[in-house]
């Protein structure tokens, strides 16, 4: 309860002209900062999300057309002189099970030579695509263990990056021999690799591509400096290399998952010849 | 400071309503600049190596 004291002489501060400028100006500062703030989370987690989905909405569009259009052909398996991979494959790698790819039409794991009945191909041969120019859609990747399903486009580069996760120029194409390595963002631009930390050894992803769909298998995951780009090598076999930032909200490190093909048109003779 | 940014512009209203749009445009494109390097810098790269 307040008493008032009627003797007493109300008491009041007086604020100098100087200080009242001084506090304004603090509270203007203060105000610029927060709007300034605010409106950095609205474009990173909002503007930038919308941009992506647009540039989804454009590379599948360019997918569905590449795919119609059959940009791809049989050529003579040729083995590459490549190193070997420094990651091992468990041996309790679990086999493939194609009910863990829901939707996935058997018919594209299968190798186009079946569609020459009777033909006889001398050699082994593999499916084989040309590589798109860079900011045109590459194929779709999935990956169920970490809620993912995002068109590729053909670079790495900011701008390429923008619109869904990218395949890295001079890399081996998916289901092709050597290590095929797609980046994406992990916050930012539609975090297409958000929960790509959920992914276990022996989880399936699939990527689909003009040559068909192409099955791998995760046979490890881990974290490494960004500038070490041993991750990017080629290897003999046929592998998949995915590499986001780590953590999330910060891109001070890389995560990496390592996955080797297990299914799809060219696994079989690229496997049997390694 | 808007305010007083306006009333020192020269000219008719329409002139500098003008300027005006044209800095809030050059305003907003460098901002968008800041943010994206900001983010492309601190928060998320794109997960790329190299």
């Amino acid at each position: 309860m307040t008493v008032v004291r009627e003797d007493l002489p109300a008491i009041r501060i007086k604020r100098g002209p100087e200080t009242t400028s001084i506090i304004r100006g603090i509270a203007r500062i203060g105000l610029a900062i927060g709007l300034l703030v605010a409106g950095f989370i609205v474009y990173q987690f909002g503007v930038t999300s919308l941009l992506a989905h647009r540039g989804q909405t454009e590379l599948r569009s360019q997918l569905d057309i590449r795919i119609e259009t059959g940009a791809s052909e049989l050529v003579v398996y040729e083995p590459l002189e490549l190193a070997q991979s420094p990651i091992a494959v468990p041996f309790d790698l679990p086999a493939f099970d194609p009910a863990s790819l829901p939707g996935l039409d058997p018919v594209s794991l299968e190798s186009p030579v079946a569609d020459f009945p009777g033909e006889e191909f001398g050699e082994p041969v593999i499916v084989f695509e040309s590589v798109p120019v860079a900011g045109r859609a590459l194929g779709r990747i999935v990956i169920p263990a970490a809620g993912v399903d995002w068109a590729v486009v053909e670079g790495v580069t900011r701008e390429n990056l923008k619109s869904g996760a990218g395949h890295m120029p001079e890399t081996a194409l998916p289901g092709q021999q050597g290590n095929a390595v797609i980046s994406g963002h992990r916050s930012t631009y539609g975090a297409p690799f958000l929960h790509l930390h959920r992914v276990t050894i022996g989880d399936v992803i699939s990527v689909e591509t003009a040559t068909g769909t192409h099955v791998y298998q995760v046979v490890d995951t881990f974290v490494v400096e960004p500038h070490d780009t041993w991750v990017t090598d080629q290897w003999d076999g046929a592998w998949l290399t995915l590499t986001t930032c780590e953590p999330v909200l910060s891109a001070s490190q890389r995560l990496v998952v390592v996955a080797t093909l297990v299914a799809g048109p060219n696994a079989g003779t690229i496997l049997a010849g390694t | 400071m808007i305010r007083y940014l306006y009333r020192s512009l020269p000219g008719p209203v329409w002139l500098r309503l003008v300027f005006m749009a044209i800095m809030l445009v050059i305003a907003i494109a460098l901002l968008v600049v800041f943010y994206e390097w900001v983010g492309n810098t601190f928060l998320d790269s794109g997960g790329s190596l190299g």
